[in-house]
């Protein structure tokens, strides 16, 4: 059998911690333990390359420590805005990772994406992210993290302007099981 | 959309070592904002690390770094994605503290591909250079971990990451070919 010198293969897990993603390899922000306080109904998506295809499986979310009946929604957006796949309104539960399995696994080929996150709740401690700085929100803004008002859950097509927040919350996606 | 290109068959290409700590390991490039620190692997737990490798590389060792408290013996692998034992260095004393340490090992052929370096200590105070970064972080880095497992298992049965602990790991290459 043949096997190749030189192949295309990605990491198992993709989301707003990876290198590829939109400024998080550069921050340096230690992770909350305990999460950020989320604002109800707010959207925000956060670039990421796929530099090679992925087999999207299971989309997640690092969970805050928040024991609120808050839902929440995990995205993925193309390029253009559109949605390709989320959660849906889900209920949050614990303080650890939160998996959707989509009922189908969606091929990504490479290129840039969103990873959206939204929260119905003016949510304490609703995810894991960054401790909430100014320089979350300057520097996102500034590597194109985005957000919008009123979308929760996550619309069809994404209306977004500049982010406005210190959120940089830790959604992700894998293609295993 | 934007036409998308990169040079993938070198993204990531790591020279001279894969490194649990590199650009290849993680979810492209492990986060190091958390404390890089002297962290106890705990008595015949095993901890997993996934790289991903875009070219074939031969493999001719493994090496970790020494904290600052070092006892019992240490032992490292490789395991293909699915938790096939690779290499393994064997039931190996731990060396001086706070220095690096190498094992030589047979030459292992490593195609393109997503893989775990692996180390397990029988010692319960046995110290490796790591980050203190949190579970649920290493879970979304794809990390695993097994209880009771110092000899290296194969194959290995993975579990979610419950312990604080992103030990610094390498295997040493001959460079791509």
């Amino acid at each position: 059998m043949k096997f190749p010198s030189e192949g295309l293969f990605a990491p198992t897990h993709l989301s707003t911690l990876s290198g590829t993603a939109a400024i998080n390899a550069m921050l340096g922000q230690v992770v909350t333990v305990a999460g950020i306080t989320w604002v109800a109904n707010l959207a925000v998506y956060i670039p990421i390359i796929v530099p090679t295809e992925f087999l999207v499986r299971r989309l997640f979310v690092i969970q805050g420590t928040s024991a609120s009946a808050a839902n929440q929604d995990v995205g993925l957006y193309s390029e253009d805005g559109v949605r390709l796949a989320s959660s849906g309104s889900t209920a949050k539960s614990g303080s650890t990772i939160q998996y959707t399995t989509l009922g189908t696994p969606l091929l990504l080929t490479p290129g840039r994406y969103y990873l959206a996150y939204a929260n119905d709740t003016n949510n304490t401690l609703a995810v894991r992210a960054p401790t909430a700085a100014a320089v979350i929100q300057d520097a996102g803004r500034l590597a194109g993290v985005l957000e919008e008002a009123s979308a929760f859950p996550l619309p069809a097509a994404m209306t977004p302007v500049a982010l406005a927040h210190q959120f940089y919350p830790y959604v992700g996606m894998t293609s295993t099981t | 959309m934007t036409k998308f290109s990169i040079d993938l068959l070198h993204f990531p290409a790591p020279a001279g070592a894969i490194c649990s700590m590199g650009w290849e390991a993680g979810s492209y490039g492990a986060p190091t904002w958390d404390a890089f620190t002297n962290v106890t692997l705990g008595q015949n737990k095993r901890f997993y690390l996934p790289f991903v490798l875009n070219r074939r590389v031969l493999v001719q060792g493994l090496g970790w770094y020494n904290g600052n408290t070092v006892a019992g013996n240490l032992d490292a692998s490789i395991y293909d994605d699915v938790g096939n034992l690779l290499l393994d260095t064997g039931s190996t004393a731990q060396g001086s503290a706070n220095v690096s340490q190498v094992v030589n090992t047979s030459d292992l052929e490593l195609l393109p591909g997503n893989y775990f370096l692996s180390v397990s200590s029988d010692s319960t105070t046995a110290q490796l250079k790591a980050i203190n970064m949190s579970a649920v972080v290493e879970e979304a880095l794809g990390c695993k971990e097994q209880a009771s497992a110092f000899t290296a298992p194969n194959p290995a049965t993975f579990a979610a990451p419950s312990t604080q602990c992103y030990p610094w790991l390498t295997a040493f290459i001959r460079s791509a070919f």
